[in-house]
């Protein structure tokens, strides 16, 4: 029978990934100096941690390897167990649909016509959304931009009515003004300092 | 010592005024407060009353701020365990039992464990500074470079215990750890590295921002993607009184974890320029060796919340050590209190505690009955605190992700803070997804710094010869300290395999 391989692509990716950091930081430290005089200089440490890095993102690379050399009948049982398996997170899901609302959101469906994997654009919502939110916090202060944040989350990704958004957004801005600006007096980036 | 005992009798009298108690409890509560809400750590909450306390008579001006001080290590562990976003940099071993304990549905008892723990570890320590406090600030001080290098390089050999199932992915992280160590001015000639044209890196990545990412967003990035109404809650009964206290093993189990992480927490917390954090972690790895049960942690036991919490109390308490005794802070913290002294015109230094006895005796006493207060509060609040895990994750998770901006963003009032969530957040996040282990990353990034300029500077001091670490007696005992160490479960083992090979003979 013919083998088939199958690798864990992500672990590929990653030893590849981490071990051209490992590269990026041994060649920098060469270039700060690994010695001067005798004594660690300034690109020892870079030097020391980049053969770390770059030594088991290779260890990581041989291991994916070896494991990905399955034989056929592994595979088939690997199969069977994951369809197993989806069966049971079927159910499940089914079973706790039934008292929850829809996992789906307008968020989630739109960004998913761009971005084909779910785990992916969710992280990219993410640093996306934050990075605004942070810009916006700069521009406008702390509790603008946190108010706006918690808004959109309560509305789009938690599905909460327009009007619990609201509530429920400025009640935690109060909290947090309560807390961090009165109580505690921390000067943070506010709203009439943006206007002036 | 008898001395020592007469003068904590005076210190203890001292104390029995009811505004010196009530500020004493204040400042721990005040403590517990800025713990509890990430990036405010005891610098800030000191630094914050400071100024207050100028009005104040000296010993309660102390008293109160020493408070703050203990009472922070009481509260860092409240958001780890509750939120997974540590409160304080040293409480981020807390969150890795801490945290699992909570998903497990044992909020509450973890966060008994933290308070009782923090109780018992700031009374070994208090106990410990009152009977050989001098002495030990004396072998302290002759902790150089040499040594500090080397017991940092012994803490890193331990984070073999913590790598993970797939050990590899664990040296990435510990590798990637170092490497982002050395971003920023390097320690020693202050040459800048790895700026990548942002002046803002120049100060390196900083730590509690990096640890609010990796631990907090991260899990809330993680709950969203798998579905916000998928994941359970952490809990939604209420919590009962009982299910809180642990149960009668676990106390005889958390007894020698006591012990041990306040010894080794107290003796490193003394060491100047140490901290908190190096304690917490040292123990925890020391623990996750020497402890039967330590496979089982970072998996959510009692253990792994006992001892560090009993050991960064203990820290705490011993970084005053050096500083009665020597003039000489042993943590960002009691640099601010040194700050305070010079401010109501005492002259700290090697005279302190003779020519202020009374004063620094009534600081001690304080930390037994302070300890006391804010533990019995703390407990007393716990089915309160442990409501927050009631919070539905749709509200619990947009107030996490303010909270990890906002506690960001007061560590150094710093945008660029914020930016270092976020990058920490999504990086920890691919982290969980990918089964790279976020604690060997998180340990390497704290230590890394510090192994760099300690090492470098032992080499210096050793005129460029690197044998500097073995012809120091105190160097060569913790080589040979870090060699028992790594090699004695290895031996264990194989002579445990060798036994079991000739019976089944």
């Amino acid at each position: 029978m013919k083998k088939r391989y199958v690798y864990k692509m992500t672990d590929l990716g990653l030893s590849v990934f981490m071990a051209l950091v490992a590269g990026y930081g041994i060649i920098s430290g060469i270039r700060f100096g690994i010695l001067s005089g005798g004594r660690p200089g300034t690109g020892f440490q870079p030097v020391f941690a980049g053969l770390i890095l770059f030594i088991s993102s290779v260890c990581l690379f041989i291991k994916t390897i070896r494991d990905g050399k399955k034989k056929i009948d592994e595979l088939q049982a690997d199969a069977e167990k994951q369809k197993k398996h989806e069966e049971q997170q079927r159910l499940r899901e089914e079973d706790a649909a039934k008292n929850r609302r829809d996992t789906e959101t307008w968020l989630g469906k739109a960004a998913a016509k761009l971005i084909p994997q779910a785990k992916l654009r969710w992280a990219l919502i993410y640093l996306v959304g934050i990075w605004i939110i942070i810009f916006i916090i700069d521009k406008l202060g702390m509790y603008v931009g946190l108010w706006l944040m918690n808004f959109l989350f309560l509305k789009f990704i938690s599905k909460y009515s327009w009007w619990q958004s609201l509530l429920i957004a400025s009640a935690i801005a109060a909290s947090f003004y309560l807390v961090f600006s009165l109580t505690l007096g921390i000067n943070v980036p506010s709203f009439l300092n943006s206007l002036r | 010592m008898l001395e020592a005992l007469h003068m904590l009798s005076i210190g203890m009298s001292n104390l029995m005024d009811p505004y010196t108690l009530l500020m004493c409890g204040f400042g721990g509560m005040l403590g517990v407060l800025v713990g509890a809400l990430p990036g405010l750590g005891a610098t800030a909450g000191c630094s914050l009353l400071l100024p207050i306390t100028f009005t104040m008579n000296p010993t309660v001006a102390l008293v109160t701020l020493a408070a703050v001080y203990y009472g922070d290590m009481f509260g860092g562990g409240i958001s780890a365990i509750l939120i997974n976003i540590p409160g304080d940099s040293h409480a981020a071993v807390t969150a890795l039992d801490g945290y699992a304990l909570s998903k497990k549905g044992y909020a509450g008892k973890a966060l008994f464990v933290c308070f009782l723990s923090s109780f018992v570890g700031g009374m070994i320590g208090a106990m410990l500074l009152t009977v050989m406090g001098t002495t030990l600030t004396n072998i302290g001080l002759k902790f150089g470079a040499p040594e500090m290098a080397m017991v940092i390089l012994v803490a890193m050999t331990s984070i073999g215990w913590i790598l993970g199932e797939v050990p590899y992915k664990g040296l990435i992280a510990t590798g990637l750890g170092l490497l982002l160590a050395t971003v920023g001015m390097e320690p020693l000639t202050s040459r800048p590295r790895f700026l990548f044209g942002q002046i803002a890196l120049v100060q390196g990545i900083p730590f509690i921002p990096a640890c609010i990412g990796l631990f907090g967003l991260s899990t809330v990035i993680q709950i969203t993607v798998d579905g916000i109404f998928k994941v359970p809650d952490v809990q939604t009964k209420r919590l009962r009184y009982k299910e809180c206290i642990p149960s009668k093993e676990e106390f005889k189990r958390m007894v020698p974890v006591h012990l041990r992480g306040a010894t080794e927490g107290f003796f490193i917390g003394m060491l100047p320029g140490s901290g908190a954090t190096i304690a917490t972690f040292f123990a925890y790895l020391i623990e996750k060796r020497v402890n039967k049960r330590g496979s089982e942690m970072g998996t959510g036991i009692v253990e792994g919340v006992a001892v560090a919490e009993a050991a960064d109390n203990a820290a705490a308490i011993g970084s005053f050590g050096p500083m009665f005794a020597l003039g000489i802070p042993g943590s960002g913290t009691s640099a601010v209190l040194l700050g305070g002294l010079l401010m109501w015109g005492l002259q700290p230094g090697p005279l302190f505690l003779t020519n202020n006895a009374e004063m620094a005796w009534s600081v001690i006493a304080s930390m037994f009955i302070g300890c006391l207060i804010v533990a019995v509060l703390c407990i007393v609040m716990i089915p309160l605190l442990s409501s927050i895990v009631r919070v539905p994750n749709r509200i619990l998770m947009p107030i996490v992700v303010s909270l990890s901006l906002i506690g960001a963003y007061a560590v150094n009032l710093s945008m660029y803070d914020m930016y270092i969530v976020l990058i920490a957040g999504v990086i920890g996040y691919f982290f969980l997804e990918i089964g790279i282990p976020q604690s060997p990353l998180v340990l390497s990034l704290l230590l890394g710094y510090d192994l760099e300029k300690y090492f470098r500077q032992a080499i210096i001091m050793g005129s460029g010869k690197w044998s500097v670490f073995l012809t120091r007696k105190l160097s060569l005992g913790i080589v040979i300290f870090g060699l028992l160490f790594i090699s004695i479960p290895i031996v264990v083992n194989i002579l445990k395999k060798r036994r079991t090979i000739r019976k089944k003979q």
